[in-house]
């Protein structure tokens, strides 16, 4: 019986490195394309490389003008992600400490939405941005995300203020303290694990988000990474080393932050879905 | 006055709530019943007129055959891979933390990159399946340029990014089983295919039920990964409703009709969700 176990086992092992050799590829493939020259990836691209060169980066870097796109992607994201915390967390906090029907009206309104999918309003939002003269600015993904993800914020933080005893708020309102002060000096510091899975999902869902900066930042000075290098992928499609090198820097940022953080990151994940 | 504090609480989120989603969704509602379209500035109401057009739209049918044919390869696909590499990599095999790392790596890839990954690996010219096609003597294979098998090559793509999503949910779910269960099954002589069925199973229900309903509206909403790979083509073979309310509206501007595609869009979501949900539920288990 032992044995017949072992044997599974090692089978199992071989498996899962063949499995894991087949997820890999694709991103090993993408990387290593991406410092090869033109000439030795046409010559045989599946072929291991026999060149080594920055020069595709460095080029691809300046055709996407990546700084550029990687700062309006940082700012977007980074300005979401502080509101949408603030403002999530303060209305999960209130809904759960109100009590009664009208937190619980509150707080099915805010869930509802969850089941409206983005094309329902995106139409009516491209003419709201138009007549805001927002198109092409920044702030108009900014305004639809803290809008949209209010709804599983405000789940998924009002899931965890149940965890949260009362009796601490209570004991600060005896002492005279406001429910300003109590949030922000009692509970919101409490909040530090939640806020580390919800700055994970929606920081990574914003942004890898391809739909919304495609129709409301077009203009090249407004692109976003995503969108930047899809403009590229128009323009240089068919030079793969370049493309493959776009991608690269595309996914850089990402892939260093995944080699550090996975453990948090998988976590987070699993944590948001799971209260999702 | 406790409560005028609560709710002043509220106020900032329901003010970014209302304005940028509620409002626009209801307009969306309202503007699938007008006429709306760029080449004209009025906006004129037509009732249902959009939703009787749609019925005998062959273009929409086959959108939503589309959208279903992906949605339900998608979901079974996902769950049953992502359940086998998370009882796999549950079984404390020597690298499972690094096979777990691995797998979930594509699931942090922007949409684009991944798309076009495989827009390079199904290139008919030097693209890795072409290339095995040809070694094998069967010619040049163009994965994306085939109406028949286009619509796979997409739904590859999306699998090899999400299965690591499915993988730790589940595999996070497979944690919570007692550990003192196992071994008492095993002691009365119960395989690993006994142990599976008669009491992991059961017990990570709740965990089929997240996953399955997460890729049932992933599928059903699916966009990026189409718009980018075949942008609905060849001819419209891969025309998913997300893709034909986009090109509807943004390219050929008819928004009045486009948003009545997108109701009927949101009315499917809801319906299957609720169903599946109603269903997986029934079978969730206490441990």
């Amino acid at each position: 019986m032992k044995k017949a176990y072992h044997a599974m086992n090692f089978a199992c092992e071989i498996l899962m490195i063949i499995i894991s050799i087949i997820f890999i590829y694709p991103i090993f493939f993408m990387i290593t394309a991406s410092f090869r020259s033109r000439l030795d990836f046409a010559d045989s691209p599946a072929g291991l490389p026999r060149t080594f060169t920055f020069g595709n980066i460095i080029e691809a870097f300046y055709r996407m003008n990546f700084v550029r796109v990687f700062m309006n992607s940082a700012i977007i994201t980074v300005i979401s992600l502080i509101i949408i915390l603030v403002i999530g967390s303060m209305a999960a906090y209130a809904i759960s400490r109100w009590g009664g029907r009208w937190a619980n009206n509150i707080y099915l309104f805010f869930t509802a939405g969850m089941l409206v999918p983005i094309q329902v309003c995106m139409i009516p939002l491209y003419k709201f941005m138009v007549d805001l003269k927002l198109l092409n600015n920044l702030l108009s993904c900014i305004l639809v995300y803290c809008g949209a993800w209010m709804t599983s914020t405000i789940f998924i933080y009002a899931g965890f203020m149940k965890t949260i005893p009362r009796e601490l708020d209570e004991a600060a309102f005896i002492d005279g303290a406001t429910i300003r002060y109590t949030f922000w000096a009692i509970v919101f510091p409490l909040l530090k694990p939640i806020n580390a899975t919800l700055i994970i999902i929606t920081a990574i869902g914003i942004w890898n988000d391809f739909l919304l900066p495609l129709l409301y930042l077009q203009k090249a000075e407004a692109r976003t990474i995503q969108i930047g290098l899809y403009a590229f992928s128009g323009i240089y499609g068919t030079d793969w080393t370049g493309m493959f090198s776009a991608m690269v820097l595309t996914t850089i940022p990402i892939i260093l932050l995944y080699i550090f953080l996975n453990k948090h990151i998988m976590k987070g994940i699993v944590a948001g879905a799971v209260k999702g | 006055m406790e409560s005028v504090s609560y709710l002043s609480f509220c106020i900032p989120a329901l003010l970014f709530y209302l304005t940028f989603y509620v409002y626009p969704t209801l307009s969306g509602f309202y503007y699938s019943l007008t006429d709306w379209t760029s080449m004209k500035n009025e906006i004129n109401f037509i009732g249902l007129k959009n939703f009787m057009e749609a019925f005998g739209d062959k273009d929409l049918l086959n959108s939503i055959a589309v959208t279903l044919t992906y949605t339900v390869i998608m979901t079974a696909f996902q769950n049953l891979l992502g359940l086998f590499l998370a009882l796999a990599v549950d079984m404390k095999l020597k690298a499972s933390k690094l096979y777990k790392i691995i797998i979930f790596l594509p699931y942090v890839l922007p949409t684009v990159v991944s798309s076009n990954i495989w827009v390079y690996i199904y290139n008919p010219i030097n693209g890795l399946i072409s290339m095995i096609s040809k070694s094998l003597g069967l010619g040049e294979a163009n994965v994306l340029g085939n109406p028949n098998t286009a619509l796979i090559g997409v739904i590859i793509t999306n699998l090899w990014q999400l299965i690591g999503f499915s993988m730790v949910i589940y595999y996070a779910s497979l944690q919570s089983v007692p550990q003192e269960m196992l071994e008492a099954s095993k002691a009365d002589g119960v395989g690993p295919w006994g142990q599976f069925v008669h009491i992991k199973l059961p017990l990570i229900m709740p965990a089929v039920t997240i996953n399955v309903i997460y890729s049932l509206i992933a599928g059903l909403k699916v966009f990026d990964y189409i718009y980018v790979m075949t942008n609905g083509g060849p001819g419209n073979a891969t025309q998913s409703i997300s893709a034909m309310v986009y090109f509807a509206a943004f390219s050929e501007g008819f928004m009045g009709y486009a948003s009545a595609i997108g109701i009927i869009l949101f009315i499917f979501i809801a319906v299957l969700s609720y169903i599946s949900l109603k269903f997986l539920r029934k079978r969730e288990v206490e441990a």
